[in-house]
């Protein structure tokens, strides 16, 4: 199953543990070099989405300096789907390189 | 006001977009934003509220499809056929005439009033195919002024959906006549109802439409038809008097539309409290609602100058009139579909 970058990132930034909203879109922007920019509408749409899938789920909440936070766990298909999208594309960044280094190759020779 | 009480403010405004049944939620994509702005500046605050709207308003797109989407449509439709059918026989009854004089007689009653009353016949016993053939042929006739057909001039010309100061109420029964037709699809191909108990539905049905009868007859004496003869020019047309119109010549009746109208509130305020336990009900007054609200709406306002002569002609009064009845009618589907829905998960 295809993942959007955004889904992408927010799964990936789960890898390292249950995480709250905000620790979530601050990590996935970290992860992605910046590209991923979430606001709180944009990281909700994301996570109901991911949840309705059965590939995060919500672990706890707890309210912090009067702010209520909501941590979201990875699920067994969510560890294999963000895992499986790495593969796809590593995959595909493998067949790109693979022909540039050939045709690097037959240029210099 | 401070930076805090600033972000406080426009973020708790956005997310009262969110549904009452998604507060908590609200809550958490609230402070999501709080903490985003806090790190970010003010400058983030545009992108933040605006990205908690749109949430907030797909959560609300998403709950009122799933609940319009698990509303009982197909016993909603099977239970409207046999009270529009009836209705539109009472309608035809009363607004053939002043507006179908031009049509060919035969054609005209086949189509308007002969339709009708297959249809009430199909909808009492519970069977598709009259209902079917009965709309269709009540939807061709409302359909037909639109497209320049049954009318002596051209549409541009003629009033053909509202005429002058009264409704023309074929012109206006397209949408229940393309509901019934809908609905002629929900019921069984061939009747399953005993013979009996459609005939005691028939009589109910053709009850109101019997009232009506007694109401309305005897009709006027029929006045003679003025012929009038173009002999070429210069010569003053020859005005003389025809046979008298052959049908009865019954004029539009506003105690009528009243009495629809009068009708069709009841029918909200007793299904509205009951569409939890008795959803096809009120999903049914609701979509006959929505088909009627804005002839109804106009024929409540005309003769107060508010309301235009076509609709297009006062975008601002069409919508007046047709938004309230359309959004109550959406609140009934909703309300019905409500109960049928599971609660969003946590």
């Amino acid at each position: 199953m295809e993942l959007r970058p955004a889904s992408y990132f927010v799964l990936a930034a789960l890898l390292d543990g249950p995480l709250h909203g905000y620790a979530i879109a601050t990590r996935a922007r970290e992860l992605s070099g910046g590209e991923v920019r979430l606001t709180a509408g944009t990281l909700y749409g994301a996570l109901e989405r991911l949840a309705g899938r059965g590939l995060v789920r919500i672990e706890r909440e707890e309210t912090v300096e009067g702010r209520l936070r909501r941590y979201y766990v990875l699920t067994g298909e969510g560890r294999e789907a963000v895992v499986a999208e790495a593969d796809r594309l590593a995959a595909a960044a493998r067949v790109v390189k693979r022909r540039h280094a050939a045709l690097v190759a037959r240029g210099a020779a | 006001m401070s930076r805090r009480g600033l972000t406080d403010a426009v973020t708790a405004s956005a997310a009262r977009l969110f549904p009452r049944s998604r507060r908590h939620d609200a809550h958490v994509v609230r402070d999501v934003a709080r903490e985003s702005i806090e790190a970010a500046g003010l400058r983030r605050l545009p992108r933040e509220a605006v990205s908690m709207a749109t949430a907030g308003l797909r959560a609300r797109l998403r709950i009122a499809s799933a609940e319009l989407g698990g509303a009982p449509w197909g016993a909603a439709l099977r239970a409207l056929t046999l009270p529009l059918a009836s209705a539109l026989v009472v309608v035809w009854l009363f607004g053939f005439v002043p507006r179908y004089d031009h049509w060919p007689l035969g054609e005209g009653w086949a189509l308007l009033l002969g339709g009708s009353l297959l249809a009430v016949a199909g909808a009492a016993f519970g069977s598709r195919w009259p209902v079917a053939l009965g709309a269709a042929a009540g939807l061709a006739a409302a359909v037909a002024p639109f497209l320049g057909k049954g009318t002596e001039a051209a549409l541009a010309d003629t009033p053909s959906f509202f005429q002058g100061d009264g409704v023309d109420i074929a012109a206006a029964s397209l949408a229940p006549t393309a509901l019934l037709l809908v609905a002629a699809f929900a019921l069984p191909a061939w009747p399953r109802r005993p013979l009996a108990a459609g005939l005691r539905r028939l009589a109910l049905a053709l009850g109101p439409a019997a009232l009506a009868l007694a109401v309305l007859l005897p009709a006027p004496e029929p006045e003679p038809t003025r012929v009038v003869t173009i002999r070429g020019s210069g010569l003053e047309p020859l005005v003389s008097a025809g046979p008298p119109y052959p049908f009865p010549w019954i004029a539009e009746s506003r105690p009528l539309l009243a009495a629809l109208g009068l009708a069709l509130l009841a029918s909200v305020v007793i299904a509205a409290p009951r569409a939890r336990t008795r959803p096809a009900a009120a999903l049914a007054t609701g979509m006959v609602l929505a088909t009627v609200a804005y002839p109804l709406a106009w024929a409540a306002l005309n003769n107060t100058d508010r309301a235009p002569y076509w609709a297009h002609q006062s975008l601002g009064v069409t919508l007046v009139l047709s938004v309230p009845p359309l959004l109550l009618a959406l609140a009934l589907m909703r309300r019905s579909g409500r109960g049928r829905t599971p609660a969003p998960p946590r």
